[in-house]
């Protein structure tokens, strides 16, 4: 028979459905366990938008002594895990992914379904992928992955995993929360004696994370156990979940190996012995630079010109290509590398910014730091610490932070990205830790002023918009990026602010070649149906510009607060002048509503036929908490109201 | 005879393999080098200097050549066909030559991939510098590329894009590279199809648009294939032909393609880029025989550029004529004729007068292809509709036409071009799609050119041929109707909405998947044409179990279907919104509910403005986000093509609030009648009811550019209204 059998009919639907392919047969294999199907009804009650869960999430990791590929003596450690997923839906579907890399083997890797009475493994080894970002030129980042389909709520499926991390150092962190609500999650570490390790309890406030300590025959046995954990859910704009969520960082902080006590990451100082070490691995060739800073330098005789010269011209002129394997994740590129190729990551922008200035003859220093996703102090002896590298410049008794990655930001000012994080600045046997500066809502200004008159049914007007600080830098990266054909349309579009009835004409703007200037944008302006004419009288509104937030606005399910990345002020000034014999009338209130990290300030004034909006919205702050969640809502809320409302022009 | 098709995802392909991730490996490095050597010495005077005209100056980059030379060898003595010949072997040679003036293009170009999939493979880069130095790209730091699907168009094989193919390629990243640098490379690639017990391959028709994402100064393509090829190509819109030119190689035959000086084309609206802008078309055949039945094959070493109104029928009659051999996955065609005749035998097809016949046919086809895949092709459609008519006598005619994308039937080259449609009495059947009905009308085929075909006559050979058109649909009768009940609540600050949306015809066709998504229309296909209960012949446990897999699938669209109805609200009106209900009132899926009509119920915020204690209330508003033509588009140098005629009417009632009067109905009023549409609003109130009616009617699919002016008036009329407020006073 051709024609599809009528058994199937509904079927193939759900399986289109849930993004299933697998064939009937192979779900009617499995079989639930009664205890499995009480605790995934219970937890599907609890959990309404999970389809699945995770029964019990067990890592257990051993410790064993051995050899790293630069010879040196490591402790290796061995995991062996074991996770139990439960269906809470029928025909529920998931992956289960186990990344690896050169450092971190992936040993072994199944999958089992529960049937009858036991388990049957049912796939030895997962789908094999890539997953080097789009930021990432080539990486030896790596993930398999096992599909998991679920017929029913309550069946099981298992899947059992041994890793071996090649040397210690790289066994980071390890968070608590999953992709699904967990009944168990027990992380145990088998330590000998001979091993000195720390588990540094970060976040651990207001979650229930146990912690048990055995001695036994030459080991200490860590037992943490954390249950009836939500899942981790993304959320557009989330705090990073390092700042958030319970998880372990662990420190082997020193071991025994025939007699000899040899160090791992004890103190700050034997982490930065170790970047050192694969700093200096570089393997420079300074004077291959020589040539290129006394070009660069030319005709430069203050010695700020110098620095900005080079610092630019590494900003200008080496491409973001970034080429990580192995240990080339960790030892930057030779300056002549990157002088050469033009390209380099961060170590390598950092390394030959570096070595330029130092030819150049300043006090510069190659410097770790973490990004703000990494909420860590530089006192923690740990590698998650840091995750990029910059360039440290002592300079007429001022320090300035250079990040050649950051394109078009003027010397002396910082990234959002780096502000307020500790740095780690490389000094021969020694080095320095001291926080980048943070900036104001102030210094990182977009300030608009428009000056309109009333013609007929449209306003015409001038427009100008002047950026400062980081303000400045993200409309340079997004601007100088363009193709050339399409720069004019992306500056009439920036002074149109996304109105569809603003057009802008003889658009002029301040020099954008200079980076250290304020940008300027400024044109003429018309905007057409935004006077209601009803009656007689005209409603306009002039609140053009409204700065929607409409995005930070938390719905009901939102679990963690937003990281707006970013702190910036707006500020507009909008003018309205109406021909003589009219006048203005309901006028607004103004609204004024002032918290710890952020504000806003409205005003209309009326002057004669002269009608002006002051605004102001100050974003002080870039993290939003969950328990700001109810004054932050009623702040956007009110000035959306706000710009909600019109002048009635009308006969005098 | 047979034919064989080829099947793109049933090939073998030499080479692919999964390799692991990681650096080339450097004793390939000679190698693909000394492969690309002898492409550098070949006579290329466009690839000769590294100028640009002035006037692209201001372009991010300019492609100065780009060459594709295709050769297809059967690497055979005796004829592909013949015994122990199991491929074809492709080569080909690319040449790329691009100056990048700004830093985008410097992004775009900042890596370059090549193939290393066969030992002949080469690949070799060159980079000069505005100071005319040039040196070779180091290949040494390459990385293997995991997927084929992410290398771009300008680095792929034609055979790797044609046939999908997963061979290796590399990529590796340009060294100082800089704006105002050239980049030119060289490759050749090897690959082998395996044509065992093929007697035709068809490759699949290429359709090359002339203008690219930046200007072209030479852009070539040379189709080089021995003497068992045969080559069509058909260029449109002032495009260039392809030529036929001496080849190298006596045996061999070789058709040129050159495009010089194309700038790139604007992107606009209401444009088919196919049918206004210059392209070629081209394919190649490979047969053994010089007459196949039901190819549209051409001729021996000559360039096909058309096929007369006897050839096109004749060929269509063949094809169609041996549709029931063909395979639908393991199975032929007329294994589902035969199957589907004998269950609706069963059904009792015998006794059904004949015009609920023909109607449950039709339906039982749309189940079949409900519950498939893919689509049927329109000739398989035509076959097993009429085949199933043939089982009771019924008459039916084939047609066959061309899709109004395509053009006219004079432009068809490829049998993938022909449309197939089946006509009984005066009724026209199309193709089936999950919700189409008996007579419904197909948007590609509205109005389009049509022959009515039968099988010619076995002693003369003669055919009928009768030209027909095939029904178009006007503006009447593809509409979209919106009735929209209002009312601000109490906090006058959002709006209650119930919007009731009716459409017919083609309207109906474009929103009927949406509007149905998430909504069990399968699980009861079967009563459409009178069909049994899946369960009726069903054991208990297989009943249980199909009955607990409709159930999750309900409850499973239950809780989808409000997130998909509301995410598809807040894009229309552009904001967040509150989602209250969705009522299926009208499937559009049976002769009996044929216009789809659904209610949506929603709360709606940013509809009102204030000023003072008056309110402005945009009704107007509620048609959602209508079209803005800027600037750069009210000069027109195309054509118009708005897709299809079709009516747009909005009826808004809107319950004035107690305490509250209403003004600005007249300012309201619109009104634009012109060749190309109709705008017109107009606003009353009565009984404490505000309404606003909204007529908007593209009068016909494609106009004149001359008519531009017109379409800019009726546009702006709908986009300026759509601004407008009703003002609400306090009575007091």
């Amino acid at each position: 028979m051709v024609v599809i059998p009528p058994t199937r009919i509904g079927l193939k639907y759900l399986m289109v459905f849930a993004g299933l392919f697998m064939a009937v047969s192979v779900y009617a294999q499995s079989s639930v366990k009664d205890d499995d199907l009480g605790l995934a009804n219970s937890f599907s009650k609890k959990y309404k938008d999970d389809d699945i869960m995770l029964k019990s999430s067990y890592q257990f990791f051993t410790f064993d002594k051995g050899k790293n590929a630069l010879g040196d003596k490591v402790v290796e450690i061995e995991e062996n895990s074991e996770y139990e997923y439960l269906a809470l839906k029928k025909y529920s579907s998931t992956a289960h992914p186990e990344f690896y890399n050169r450092f971190i083997q992936l040993k072994n890797f199944k999958r089992a379904i529960w049937y009858g009475n036991k388990y049957y493994t049912m796939e030895k080894g997962g789908y094999d992928r890539s997953v080097t970002g789009d930021e990432t030129f080539f990486d030896d980042s790596r993930v398999q992955f096992f599909g998991l389909r679920f017929t029913d709520v309550g069946s099981a499926q298992r899947i059992t995993v041994k890793k071996q991390y090649g040397d210690g150092k790289y066994l980071t962190r390890i968070f608590f929360h999953s992709s699904y609500p967990t009944k168990e999650r027990i992380l145990e570490f088998k330590v000998p004696d001979w091993l000195t390790v720390e588990f540094k309890k970060m976040n651990f406030e207001g979650f229930k994370v146990e912690l048990k300590e055995t001695k036994k025959g030459g080991y200490t046995n860590y037992l943490f156990i954390a249950t009836d954990l939500p899942a981790f859910k993304s959320e557009y704009r989330r705090i990073g979940r390092a700042s958030t969520d319970p998880h372990i960082i662990v420190q082997i902080k020193s071991f025994e190996a025939k007699g000899e006590i040899l160090k791992g990451f004890d103190k700050v100082d034997d982490v930065y012995a170790w970047n050192n070490r694969l700093y200096l691995m570089a393997g420079n060739d300074k004077d291959k630079l020589k040539s290129t800073v006394t070009k660069i330098t030319e005709g430069k005789t203050k010695d700020i010109d110098k620095i900005k010269a080079i610092y630019y011209w590494v900003q200008d002129n080496i491409r973001y290509i970034a080429y990580e394997d192995g240990y080339s994740g960790y030892i930057p590129a030779s300056v002549q590398d990157v002088l050469t190729k033009k390209y380099g990551d961060c170590k390598g922008m950092a390394n030959l910014l570096t070595e330029m200035l130092k030819l150049g003859g300043y006090n510069a220093h190659f410097t770790w730091i973490g990004t703000r996703s990494l909420p860590y102090s530089q006192t923690l002896p740990a590698l998650c610490v840091n995750n990029h590298a910059i360039c440290t410049l002592y300079f007429e008794n001022k320090t300035y932070f250079l990040d050649g990655t950051e394109k078009w930001v003027p010397f002396g000012q910082n990234a959002f990205r780096i502000q307020g994080k500790e740095v780690m600045i490389a000094d021969g046997d020694k080095f320095q830790i001291i926080p980048v500066p943070t900036t104001t809502a102030d210094e990182n200004k977009l300030f608009t002023k428009a000056d309109f008159t009333l013609e007929n049914e449209t306003l015409k007007g001038k427009v100008k918009v002047s950026l400062t600080g980081n303000q400045r830098t993200d409309f340079h990266q997004s601007y100088q990026e363009l193709p050339t054909t399409s720069q004019e349309e992306f500056l009439n579009d920036f002074l149109e602010f996304g109105n569809d009835n603003l057009v802008a004409t003889n658009v002029k703007t301040s020099d954008l070649k200079n980076r250290e200037l304020p940008v300027t944008i400024e044109g003429d302006i018309d905007l057409t149906n935004s006077v209601n004419s009803i009656s007689g009288d005209k409603y306009v509104g002039i609140d053009f510009f409204p700065k929607t937030l409409e995005r930070f606005v938390p719905d009901e399910k939102r679990v963690e607060g937003f990281d707006l990345d970013d702190i910036i002020k707006f500020e507009d000034e909008v003018s309205l002048t109406i021909p003589a014999g009219k006048l203005f009338t309901d006028k607004p209130d103004n609204l004024e509503i002032k918290n710890d990290g952020y504000e806003f300030k409205g005003e209309y004034i009326i002057t004669n036929n002269k009608l002006v909006l002051k605004k102001t919205l100050a974003i002080k702050n870039s993290i939003i908490k969950k328990a700001d969640f109810a004054s932050w809502t009623k702040f956007i809320e009110s000035i959306k109201e706000f710009n909600k409302y019109l002048i009635t022009i009308t006969k005098k | 005879m047979k034919k064989l098709l080829l099947l793109i995802l049933s090939i073998t392909i030499y080479g692919a393999s999964s390799f692991a991730q990681g650096v080339i490996d450097e004793d390939f490095l000679d190698n693909i080098d000394k492969n690309a050597t002898p492409l550098w010495s070949q006579a290329a005077t466009q690839f000769a200097n590294n100028t640009t005209p002035d006037k692209y100056n201001k372009e991010s980059a300019v492609i100065i050549g780009f060459k594709r030379e295709l050769s297809i060898d059967k690497k055979s003595k005796f004829g592909f066909l013949t015994k122990g010949e199991r491929s074809l072997t492709f080569y080909e040679n690319v040449r790329f030559k691009i100056k990048l003036n700004d830093k985008n293009a410097v992004n775009a170009f900042t890596e370059f991939y090549f193939r290393y999939s066969d030992k002949e493979d080469g690949f070799s880069a060159k980079l000069y510098k505005n100071n005319g130095v040039a040196s070779n790209v180091n290949l040494a730091d390459a990385v293997r590329v995991e997927s084929t699907g992410s290398v771009p168009e300008f680095f792929k094989s034609f055979f790797d894009q044609e046939l999908n193919a997963q061979n290796r390629y590399y990529k590796v990243a340009i060294p100082d590279l800089e704006p105002g640098d050239v980049l030119e490379y060289v490759a050749i690639t090897k690959s082998k199809l395996d044509v065992r017990g093929n007697g035709i391959i068809q490759f699949s028709p290429q359709y090359e648009l002339c203008s690219k994402k930046y200007p072209v100064l030479f852009n070539q393509i040379a189709i080089e294939t021995d003497d068992k090829s045969y080559f069509k190509s058909l260029s449109k819109n002032g495009a260039p032909e392809f030529k036929k030119e001496a080849s190298v190689n006596s045996e061999f035959f070789r058709y040129v393609f050159t495009d010089t000086d194309r700038p790139t084309e604007k992107d606009v609206n209401f444009i088919n880029a196919y049918r206004q802008q210059p392209f070629t078309k081209f394919q190649v055949i490979y047969s053994n025989k010089e007459d196949v039945k039901g190819v549209l094959i051409g001729t021996k070493g000559e360039i096909k550029s058309g096929f007369t109104k006897e050839d096109l029928a004749k060929r269509a009659w063949e094809d169609y004529a041996q549709t029931g051999d063909y395979f639908m996955g393991s199975v032929p065609v007329q294994s589902y004729v035969n199957n589907l005749w004998a269950e609706l035998k069963k059904l009792g097809a015998k006794d059904w007068p004949e015009k609920e016949y023909i109607k449950n046919v039709y339906y039982r086809l749309r189940n079949m292809v409900l519950f498939r895949d893919n689509y049927l092709s329109d000739q398989t459609a035509a076959y097993l509709f009429g085949s199933l008519l043939y089982q009771r006598d019924i008459k039916s005619d084939l047609i066959i036409s061309v899709s109004n994308n395509i053009g006219e039937l004079k432009d068809v080259l490829f049998d993938n071009e022909i449309r197939y449609v089946t006509r009984v009495g005066k009724d026209f059947y199309f193709n089936f799609t999950d919700h189409s009905n008996p007579g419904e009308l197909v948007e590609s085929l509205l109005g389009s050119e049509a022959y009515l075909i039968q099988e010619p006559d076995k002693k003369s050979a003669v055919q009928v041929i009768q030209p027909i058109k095939l029904p178009d649909a006007t503006f009447e009768q593809n509409t979209a109707l919106f009735e929209i009940t209002a009312s601000l609540n109490p906090d006058l600050n959002t709006m209650a909405i119930s919007r009731v949306s009716s459409y017919k015809g083609i309207s109906k066709n474009r929103n009927i998947g949406d509007a149905l998504k998430f909504t069990p229309y399968m699980v009861t296909d079967y009563k459409y044409y009178n069909g049994n209960d899946p369960t009726e012949n069903m054991k208990a446990r297989e009943e249980e179990q199909y009955s607990n897999m409709i159930r999750t699938l309900k409850e499973k669209y239950k809780e989808e279907k409000p997130k998909f109805v509301k995410d598809e609200l807040q894009k229309e009106f552009g904001r967040k919104l509150t989602y209250k209900n969705f009522t299926l009132n009208s499937d559009g899926r049976s002769m009996k509910t044929l216009d789809l009509k659904y209610t949506e119920e929603f709360e709606l915020p940013g509809m009102v403005r204030k000023a003072g204690k008056k309110i402005l209330v945009n009704l107007p508003g509620l048609v959602g986000s209508q079209l803005q033509f800027k600037k750069d588009e009210r000069n027109r140098n195309n054509d118009i093509d708005v897709d299809y005629a079709r009516t747009l009417i909005w009826k808004i009632n809107f319950k004035i609030p107690e305490g509250y009067t209403l003004e600005g109905l007249t300012e309201l009023a619109a009104n634009v009648d012109n060749e190309i549409g109709t705008y017109v609003c107009t606003a009353t109130q009565a009984n404490g009811t505000a309404t606003v009616e909204i007529k908007k009617v593209y009068k016909k699919a494609t106009f004149s550019k001359t008519k531009w002016n017109d379409m800019l008036a009726f546009v702006d009329a709908a986009f300026n209204t759509s601004f407008k407020n009703l003002l609400l006073k306090p009575s007091k």
